[in-house]
């Protein structure tokens, strides 16, 4: 009797763990296919492809120049953004964009690794010295937002963020159609 | 609050057809308290998604 009962009272527990173990492994699969969803579907990923730079001549050659920094229209209509971090700066300070704009950021470190966050968005990477860091994003509608660098890069860390300025489609191709580079630096 | 009988008394039959008809009616506390945290994780979860993570686009 007593044997038969503690087979029994064993089963009932053995079930109750397959079926906690069940729900668990299923929670971990939604969580998984939650991830692989907001990767294809938002694009949150991490870059596909490594690029280097040398950090040492991004001022003298290359893509990174001062005169290159800002945004830039493509052929295709889409927006490339190209800024560089250094202690304790972004360059540009004020980066002007479109809203409703496929945008591409290409940025670097000069010295050590900065963050890269635009607040209210989900844009958000690490500007690594020697990398380059790419981020593609769309903004809804004007707005504007501060960029603080979010990974502490040494005593002026709390002082190094920049502007970000989001204003309608037709005025920023308008000013666009002036310059080579757009920024909004007074 | 709950002491186990110091005796060997617990090693008794009675005492073990007790345990067995205690652990035969399930882990029902054990799971409720389980399934109660877990669910407010992943209700936390869902919340930073649709709350936060959709409206930043």
């Amino acid at each position: 009797m007593t044997t038969t009962t503690s087979e029994d009272s064993g089963k009932v527990a053995a079930k109750a763990e397959l079926r906690w173990t069940a729900l668990v492994v299923g929670i971990v699969l939604l969580l998984i296919g939650m991830m692989v969803y907001m990767g294809l579907h938002w694009a949150t990923m991490p870059p596909a492809r490594i690029e280097t730079i040398d950090p040492a001549t991004l001022h003298l050659a290359g893509e990174f120049v001062e005169n290159n920094l800002g945004s830039a229209v493509e052929p295709d209509g889409s927006v490339t953004v190209r800024l560089v971090g250094n202690q304790y700066s972004f360059t540009p300070q004020c980066i002007v964009v479109p809203a409703d704009t496929p945008i591409k950021f290409r940025a670097t470190s000069a010295d050590v690794v900065h963050g890269f966050n635009i607040a209210q968005t989900n844009i958000n990477m690490m500007l690594v010295p020697g990398y380059i860091a790419t981020f593609k994003a769309k903004f809804n509608k004007p707005a504007e937002l501060v960029m603080p660098c979010h990974e502490f890069c040494g005593v002026g860390h709390a002082t190094m963020w920049a502007h970000v300025k989001v204003i309608e489609k037709a005025e920023f191709f308008k000013q666009a159609s002036n310059v080579q580079r757009l920024s909004c630096v007074k | 609050m709950i002491s186990e009988p110091v005796s060997g008394a617990m090693h008794s039959a009675d005492d073990q057809d007790q345990v067995d008809a205690i652990v035969s009616r399930g882990p029902g506390g054990a799971l409720a308290l389980a399934g109660t945290a877990v669910t407010l994780v992943v209700l936390m979860w869902v919340a930073f998604y649709v709350l936060v993570f959709l409206p930043r686009n």
